[in-house]
């Protein structure tokens, strides 16, 4: 069960991320699994691997903005890194960041369960 | 409340940004630019929060496209998680209010936006007052231009000039303070003779313009300018007293649009035109100008010269018997036979017919109408008379000798007489000097 305990114990920056959401606490819950959600990490990942940097951008971009709101700090950090990267068409290795990304996800995903 | 719209194509922040501001305002939430229109146009709201980077449209191609179509200043506060400078400064050069970075904290998030309405609700005063006529509330001169002007150039419809009849005379006799009062209730006279989408304006003194979409036809004006006319004339007597006997009023000077132009200039110029031919045919009527009674008046005053002014001074439609005049052009007339007495003695001579009645005459009318009415029937073309209350009649009766005199209201009492309507009239004569 997700609590604010839990999302502490992930690294969460809870403070500022119910700071965000006028300490409503419940309102605040309710919003992570939605940063979860499979498909946007699926396409990070899909852009990168055919090196659509345009798309993959958008979608980095918008995925980061909603992790920076909720203060999911731990996939936050490689979803800007990846991000930047994507900004400036890097073709790179991306495989290390997917990893941390794809894990940090998980562990959030499963600490909630 | 104000209200806000939020566009975001990021549910999540949506949300949250949402979350923060409905604790302070009316929030309306669009996921892309497309949206963001049609709500704008639905809810014009009072600020615009958006976001950026949106696909399809972005944040400053919104606001570009708003400020497009309404033409008007929409206060636009753009949020970004981007951390460019150059991002930012083409913002501000695009008309951003401000900007937010994301994430945001929501107390800054919220002095911000009470920043943002704050500055917009004081440029919004200021342009109000600028642009607002401040005893009436209408629009002033040049703001009436402007906003008639705009409308005339897309819209069908009727311009209608709006003039006060013999409101000099209320300033004159019962001072500036009434007549700063009938201006105001005339105003809202009009105003309630609108629809509240229709604009009026006051172009100064006693002349107001008036634009009705989608009005055409004869009977609407005909509607209009008889409603004023009695709601002015109830408000003149609630304010100066029953026995009141200024012909307050309102003439309207009307012309189609945009059948007779489409810039404001060329339709005031005929408003004008069909305006003086109501003067002309003794006020409180209207008129709607046509070409084809621009001809008539062309063909009428054609010439120059003296032919010319003789031809604009002459008077139309004259009936027959004597004149009925205002209180102001009685006194005109009276002033100027009195000047010339004192070079050609003649004998031109003024009664005062009192009615000794409390009874009102037949259908409301009061007796000194009768009177008016009687008079005007029996005396010559060349006779003058006034209605000064609702029981005394002034005639000025020229050049009559007393033998004239005599005969003259003798006949007017037996006629009165003959009507037996039980009321008695009692009358004074006096050599105008």
């Amino acid at each position: 069960m997700l609590t604010l305990d839990v999302l502490k114990e992930f690294g969460a920056n809870v403070a500022e991320g119910l700071e965000r959401c006028m300490d409503d606490e419940e309102f605040y819950l309710e919003l992570i699994p939605d940063a979860l959600d499979e498909s946007y990490y699926k396409s990070i990942e899909e852009a990168a691997s055919i090196k659509d940097f345009k798309q993959g951008f958008e979608v980095a971009h918008s995925l980061k903005g909603i992790l920076a709101n909720l203060a999911l700090t731990p996939i936050l950090e490689p979803v800007s890194e990846i991000t930047e990267l994507f900004r400036a068409g890097t073709d790179g290795d991306y495989s290390k960041l997917m990893e941390k990304m794809w894990e940090q996800r998980n562990k959030l995903k499963n600490m909630m369960e | 409340m104000e209200k806000i719209l939020i566009v975001d194509d990021q549910i999540i922040t949506l949300k949250m940004t949402s979350h923060i501001l409905s604790a302070k305002y009316e929030t309306i939430c669009a996921m892309s630019g497309a949206e963001a229109i049609e709500l704008y146009q639905k809810e014009k709201p009072d600020m615009i929060l958006s976001d950026l980077n949106m696909p399809g449209m972005s944040g400053f191609e919104l606001q570009n496209t708003l400020q497009g179509m309404y033409e008007e200043s929409i206060p636009v506060m753009f949020m970004t998680a981007d951390n460019s400078d150059d991002t930012e400064s083409q913002g501000f050069e695009n008309g951003a209010v401000d900007y937010i970075r994301k994430p945001f904290r929501a107390d800054v998030l919220l002095r911000r936006v009470e920043i943002i309405l704050d500055h917009a609700k004081q440029v919004q005063g200021l342009k109000r007052a600028a642009e607002t006529d401040p005893m009436t509330g209408l629009l002033n001169k040049a703001s009436s231009q402007f906003e008639i002007g705009k409308a005339c150039g897309k819209a069908h419809g009727m311009l209608m000039m709006i003039d006060l009849d013999s409101f000099k005379l209320v300033n004159d006799l019962y001072g500036h303070a009434m007549g700063d009062k009938i201006l105001i209730r005339f105003s809202e006279i009009i105003r309630s003779a609108v629809r509240s989408q229709d604009i009026v304006g006051r172009m100064g003194g006693d002349e107001f313009v008036a634009f009705c979409q989608y009005v055409f036809h004869e009977g609407v004006v005909a509607e209009k300018t008889k409603y004023i006319n009695e709601e002015l004339m109830k408000s003149a007597k609630e304010y100066m007293g029953e026995d009141m006997n200024i012909p307050l009023g309102a003439s309207i000077g009307a012309v189609r649009v945009p059948e007779e132009g489409k810039d404001f200039l060329t339709l005031y110029q005929k408003a004008d035109k069909a305006l003086y031919t109501v003067k002309q045919n003794g006020k409180h009527g209207f008129a709607i100008y046509s070409e084809n009674a621009l001809d008539d008046e062309t063909e009428e005053v054609a010439g120059t010269g003296i032919k010319r002014e003789m031809s604009i001074f002459k008077e139309r439609n004259r009936g027959k018997g004597a004149m009925n005049l205002s209180n102001d052009q009685f006194r005109l007339i009276y002033r100027f036979l009195a000047r010339a007495e004192v070079n050609y003695h003649r004998e031109n001579k003024i009664a005062l017919f009192t009615i000794d009645s409390t009874k009102e005459a037949k259908d409301g009318a009061e007796p000194a109408d009768v009177l008016v009415e009687l008079i005007c029937d029996s005396l010559r073309s060349s006779d003058v008379v006034v209605k000064r209350s609702k029981n005394t009649v002034a005639v000025i009766l020229l050049e009559a000798s007393p033998v004239d005199t005599n005969m003259v209201i003798d006949r007017l009492i037996t006629k009165w007489n003959e009507l037996d309507n039980g009321m008695t009239i009692t009358y004074e004569v006096e050599q105008i000097e």
